[in-house]
């Protein structure tokens, strides 16, 4: 503290912890007989109201240092907030993705199989174990060669002149190529690696995977026809799993594709 | 967690309350959207209060981050006895304050401040008082500022400090005269009239 005296009023002041105190405290009556008459104890004082002053009214102003984020991603790990708005549907977009990306592997595989079953059956004739009731080429048809049990032979690929018929026929393939994964999976005895129960449990823990996310998407449009059928389809080469799992299978047929 | 710390002066009831109150409903189901909303409208204070107790930056958005998980906790329990500014306000003074101890910051809370310690650079132009006042706060030892932001900007008594404290009513006047002492220098482009202060000898009060 500078205790030094002021140039001509040889006046003795106040103490800065004092006059800060003064700010709220009550001020004696020597005191309020100095602030009468000293000018720089006054201004003094009034400084140290001011700042008691903007200390309160500025006290509200402030920016954030929490980020919403950060508090967000929290509150999720302990179970404390319910996704409503955008973030929500942004996961449900993301799980679309990936129930997509599971859908085209099933239709990969699907359409594997379905076009072996077709190859299949034009071939009935030579493989009388192999017995379809359905004409599924009944629309104008183009010609490719597929390769059943190591012979060429000729298969039809069916192209429409309507949307109606194209879905009458998807339909009905879909249909039957339930059938068929059933009935093979009853008969088909192609090789020694799918007598391996391991490759049918395998099989089976993957399409409970593809089963379960065809099953959101079919939650999620229930009146969809293709998430229907993605579905429908799972279930069925589920369905078809589990038998080939039960290790009943008789020779005599031969896949083409699976 | 004590509660010895009373409402805030500045808890007053404003206009946003009745959809304070329907936020809350929502937020305690997991709303995320309600959740959000109270985040942001008390964020401003909520932070602010942290900010100017804790001092550091990175120590205090870790308590703020800590703060407004106990508030989100908490809020089942929250009876709307009080306003949620209010009851918010109150978790983060006991919960910084009890985050400071562990940490030792007010630990000398009764020293003597030291003189003139990190003097901070004041801006004259800065456009925020307020960021002024928590630049020259930041240069007080932790328990003055503390007293300070409690008495002055938050508008508590001595015995509401003292008691959450754990220091005497006369510890907390002390360390705030002080506390404004020195900041009264470091502020004198803010508070001082027209003529500048100069140097002064002292009376016995």
């Amino acid at each position: 503290m500078d205790h030094s005296r002021l140039g001509t009023d040889h006046m003795l002041h106040l103490e800065a912890e004092r006059l800060a105190a003064l700010a709220d405290d009550e001020i004696t009556a020597a005191e309020r007989s100095h602030l009468a008459v000293c000018a720089e104890c006054a201004r003094e004082l009034s400084a140290y109201v001011a700042l008691r002053d903007r200390a309160y009214t500025e006290g509200e102003a402030g920016s954030t240092i929490t980020s919403w984020t950060r508090l967000a991603a929290q509150l999720s790990a302990e179970g404390l907030i319910r996704r409503t708005d955008i973030v929500e549907r942004r996961e449900r977009s993301a799980r679309a993705v990936g129930w997509m990306q599971a859908a085209a592997a099933l239709l990969f595989v699907a359409g594997g199989v379905t076009m072996g079953w077709m190859g299949a059956r034009v071939s009935a004739s030579r493989n009388p174990i192999v017995a379809g009731s359905a004409d599924v080429a009944t629309a104008s048809q183009g010609v490719s060669i597929v390769s059943v049990g190591g012979s060429r032979v000729t298969d039809t690929l069916a192209r429409f002149t309507s949307l109606v018929e194209a879905q009458a026929v998807l339909t009905r393939a879909e249909r039957e190529y339930r059938q068929a994964m059933t009935y093979l999976a009853s008969n088909d005895t192609t090789t020694a690696t799918f007598r391996n129960s391991d490759v049918y449990r395998a099989r089976l823990a993957a399409l409970d995977a593809m089963a379960g996310a065809a099953r959101d998407g079919v939650n999620e449009l229930p009146h969809d026809p293709i998430m229907n059928q993605y579905y429908m389809s799972t279930l069925a080469a589920r369905e078809a799993t589990l038998r080939q799992l039960g290790g009943t299978l008789p020779a005599g047929v031969r896949l083409t594709r699976f | 967690m004590k509660a010895t710390i009373p409402v805030s002066p500045r808890d007053q009831p404003h206009e946003g309350m009745e959809t304070d109150q329907l936020m809350i409903r929502r937020a305690i189901t997991g709303d995320e959207r309600a959740l959000r909303h109270l985040w942001t409208q008390h964020a401003p204070h909520i932070d602010a209060v942290v900010r100017r107790l804790v001092g550091d930056p990175d120590l205090a958005a870790d308590i703020a981050q800590d703060v407004w998980m106990q508030i989100f906790r908490a809020l089942p329990g929250f009876r709307g006895e009080a306003q949620f500014g209010t009851w918010a306000h109150r978790i983060a003074v006991n919960r910084t304050l009890n985050a400071l101890r562990k940490s030792r910051r007010l630990a000398k809370i009764e020293t003597d401040m030291e003189e003139d310690t990190a003097m901070v650079e004041m801006d004259d132009e800065a456009p925020f008082v307020a960021e002024s006042i928590d630049q020259a706060a930041a240069c007080l030892p932790p328990g003055a500022r503390t007293v300070f932001f409690l008495h002055d900007v938050e508008g508590y008594t001595h015995e509401d400090i003292a008691a959450e404290l754990g220091i005497t009513a006369g510890a907390s006047k002390s360390q705030l005269f002080k506390a404004r002492a020195k900041l009264r220098r470091l502020l004198a482009h803010l508070v001082d009239g027209p003529q500048p202060a100069r140097n002064r000898s002292h009376v016995a009060s």
